[in-house]
Parts: structure tokens; sequence; C-alpha cells
């Protein structure tokens, strides 16, 4: 080997591009290990190691990054760290930069977990009293919620197969790692300082327990509780609650059912005015039926007052109107029928003004209706009222029914 | 950013409240379910049960049209470092 072909190199030089290929090489780092020889230093700043079977790799995290930090890491914890690999020159090493730290598995947050759960079952947030009752037809809910998630998509979706006739007000916020809970805590504090909206859904879709811890955060649910407005939580896991969930109004298992809980489905809100309509069709008819009798009665009483020649015309002209009518009725019942549905139609042809064009009167003393002749008098002035106009009238003769 | 609405936050509590200018669809359906109600009742007078029915299939009319061509109107809410709040479509 020739020196001249060699570069020769310093420690120092060689050190700094070994640092250099290191720290370029991995920048952003997802590790999956256990912790050991965790050391909290006064300043503030952890060093520890992270190892598998096979290997080891020293770490440090700064202080600032361990403040928000959820948890607190013990030896022998399993977790993925997410950092990069910084080399440390003096001594040649290279270790782990952390960013962040989660456990794995249910060890160290399950026991967050009931601690919690325990805690704030104790202070009666979980409570069903204070349970707050959803709107029926709620016209403006809020989203809180990462808004490039699958999540909101999923909602939105239901929304406009299910009920279109919304407003919906999109909150966005982390929803996972660090800060994501107080993101959402101060998502849904906003939808109620801006009291804007009838119901509010905050969640995220599926994933694994530490993905979902922001859920499970005491600054989630006391503004789960604090709210005046309904909430709805939504988050995604199948079999497992989150704490938010026993705080929450309602629970939903995921986006997509806290969305189909939250509105009712257009076609059934259809058929409830359908059956309303019907049945304001039927009351109304037999109320006609009953006044039909005697309206016809009335109607034989006008007829006393006038020449029978005159009657005779008004027999035609009567009809003749309801030829008319029929025509005109028919022609508008096709036009419903395409645009409106049945139901309207239906109403329509039920109109108690179709009646007078029928030929029936409405007969008026001083000003009420009269739907007896126990209500007049001979000599009585009447005003008799008709599709087209009204006849004013004296009573000559009252002669009620016997047979009825 | 197509439609836009800035307000400052100590305004916008009286800005963001309800409007009442339009009936909403749940009290036009209990209204609705309350003239059912009173006309299966049979106590009205004829006149009043024509303008019940009259203001019922009003209602129903209005519910259906809503029913039938509402389209979902989202926005986005952001509440900017200063703490003014933005309102802004969603796309």
């Amino acid at each position: 080997m020739n020196t001249d072909e060699c570069r020769i190199v310093t420690v120092t030089e060689i050190t700094r591009q070994i640092k250099g290929v290191l720290e370029l090489g991995f920048s952003d780092v997802w590790v999956q290990g256990e912790l050991s020889n965790m050391k909290f230093h006064t300043s503030g700043h952890w060093y520890f190691t992270v190892k598998d079977e096979g290997a080891q790799i020293s770490a440090v995290m700064w202080r600032s990054r361990t403040l928000t930090l959820p948890f607190r890491p013990q030896d022998g914890m399993q977790v993925i760290v997410r950092g990069r690999i910084s080399v440390y020159e003096p001594r040649g090493n290279y270790q782990l930069d952390c960013l962040h730290i989660q456990p794995m598995g249910v060890g160290a947050l399950q026991m967050a977990f009931e601690r919690l759960k325990r805690k704030l079952e104790a202070e009666g947030l979980f409570d069903q009293e204070h349970k707050l009752s959803l709107p029926a037809y709620p016209q403006r809910i809020g989203i809180v919620t990462s808004p490039t998630g699958a999540a909101v998509r999923d909602m939105l979706s239901v929304f406009s197969r299910r009920f279109p006739a919304l407003e919906v007000f999109i909150v966005p916020a982390k929803v996972q790692g660090i800060g994501a809970a107080e993101e959402v805590a101060a998502g849904i504090a906003l939808l109620n300082e801006m009291d804007l909206v009838d119901v509010i859904i905050f969640g995220r879709g599926g994933g694994s327990l530490e993905d979902l811890w922001a859920f499970n955060e005491e600054v989630v649910a006391r503004a789960v509780y604090d709210s005046h407005i309904p909430v709805i939580s939504a988050v995604g896991h199948e079999i497992d609650f989150s704490i938010c969930d026993f705080v929450a109004d309602l629970r939903a298992p995921t986006p997509s059912v806290a969305a189909e809980l939250a509105v009712k489905d257009r076609s059934e809100v259809t058929d409830v005015v359908r059956e309303y309509s019907s049945a304001m069709t039927q009351a109304l008819e037999s109320a006609i039926e009953t006044h039909r009798d005697t309206i016809k009665h009335l109607i034989g009483s006008y007829a006393f007052n006038k020449p029978v020649d005159v009657l005779r015309q008004r027999m035609q002209y009567i009809d003749d109107l309801e030829r008319r009518c029929t025509a005109s009725l028919t022609h508008r019942l096709a036009l419903l029928s395409q645009s409106a549905g049945s139901m309207s139609a239906r109403m329509l042809a039920l109109d108690p003004r179709l009646a007078l064009k029928r030929g029936y009167a409405v007969v008026r003393r001083n000003g009420s209706l009269v739907s007896s002749t126990r209500a007049i008098l001979p000599d009585d002035l009447i005003t008799v009222e008709m599709a087209d106009g009204e006849a004013d009238a004296v009573v000559r003769h009252v002669r009620p029914t016997t047979t009825h | 950013m197509p439609s836009s609405a800035t307000f400052d936050q100590p305004q916008h509590t009286s800005m963001a409240k309800k409007q009442p200018a339009k009936p909403s669809f749940e009290h036009s359906m209990s209204r609705l379910e309350e003239i059912v109600q009173t006309l299966e009742q049979g106590d009205a007078s004829l006149e009043e049960s024509i303008a019940l029915y009259e203001e019922g299939a009003r209602l129903a009319k209005e519910l259906n049209e809503t029913l039938a061509h509402a389209e979902l109107r989202i926005q986005q809410i952001t509440k900017n470092i200063n703490g003014s709040i933005d309102i802004t479509d969603y796309e």
C-alpha cells in the first residue's frame, strides 16, 4: 500500500466525517427496545440505554423534551423511541438523541389509565346525572379531530348520506403524540366558548393504546366534563374504552358510528313527516265529515230564501264549478305527484276550501260559525260564505232534522 | 381562502349566537307533532282545525324541502396565536 494513494486524516477529521454520515443518515429514527439504566440527572436531562437481546444504544433526552412526556419512564419498560443519532466527538460516542418516548404494551399505560379512571370516577366525572341529552335534530355540529385524517372524511360522508341539512364546523387538532391531548381539550373548550354548535364530536380513527393515549388524559376528560354542549366521543377502538368515553354524554366505538348516532337518517325523518301529514289529513277529514251534514242542511235553509230560478242557476253554476274544479285538481295532482310526492297531493285534495268549491257553504251568524240549527232563530241575519264570495240572508224557518 | 370570516375574540360571542331568524328543524318538527295531536283530539273548531291544518301543511312542505335539497356545509375554525378566530370553508 502506497501512502501517496492513502489520504491520512486526523482523529478529529475522521470523527467529524463519521458524525456527518451518521447524523445525516439517521436524522429521524424510531427505535424499539427496552429501557435500562435510567438516570434522571439533576439538570433535568435523562441519560439511559435502549437495548434488546442483541445490542444496546446510549440515549439522552434533554430536559425540554422530558417536560411534555405524559409518563415517567422506568427501567424494564418496553418503548418506542423517536429521535436522531448524534455523535459526541470528545468521546467518539454515538447516542440516540430522543424527541419522544412511547411506552409499548399495556403495562405502564394500563396503570396510568386505571389510576386516572379511579380518580375521575371518585370525583363524579362519570356520573349519569351529569350527562346531557343529545338534540333530536342538530343543525350545527362541531368536530374536533385531525382535519386530514380518515375520521373526518368518514364522518362527513355519513352526514352527507344520512342528513345533509347540516353545518359542520371542524376544529383541527393533533390526535396523537405530544400536545395532542391539549389540542383536543382546547378544541372542545373553543366550541363551548363560541357556542354555535348543537353537538360536539371529538376523536380519531383506530390505533394502538399508545396512539389513542391522548384520549386517556385528564385534560381531555375535564374539557368533556366542562362542556355545556352535548359531547360524543368517537375514539376508534372496538373493545376498549378510553377515559373520555366514560365522561362523554355518548360514546361511539368509531367516528362513523358517532356521526350515525348524531343525526337521524333523512329517509326515516321523511317517513315521520309523511306520517304526521297523513294523521293530520285524517283528523281533518273526520272533522269535516262531522260538519258535513250540518252544512248540507244549512244550504237547504239558505235555498228557501231565494226564488226558484235563482236557485236553479246557482245549482247549475255549482255543477259547473265542480267540473272545473275536478279537472283542475286532477291536473294539479298529476303535477304534484311528480314533484312533491303523493303526501302533499293528498293533503291538497282534502283542503276544506275545496268543499266550498264543491258547493258546500259556511254559515256565520255575527261572525261565528253556525254548525247547528239550534244556533239560529227565524229573522236572524246570517252570512253564507261560498267559494267565490258571500251572501247576507235572513232566516225564515228553522227545521231541525228529525232523523239524526 | 375562498370565503373567510375573521373576528376578534372579545366580539365573537355576540356574533356567534344562534340566529333566531329561521325556526330550526327541530322546532318545526315538534310544532308539526303538536298540530297532529291537537287535530287528533278533535276539540278544535272547524275554523281552528283548518288554520292548524294549513300551518301543518306548510311546515311539512318546508321540512320536506329541507330534507330533499339540503347540502352539507363544512367550515373550519382556527384560533390564531393572537387569539382571533377564523372560520373558513373546509375544502
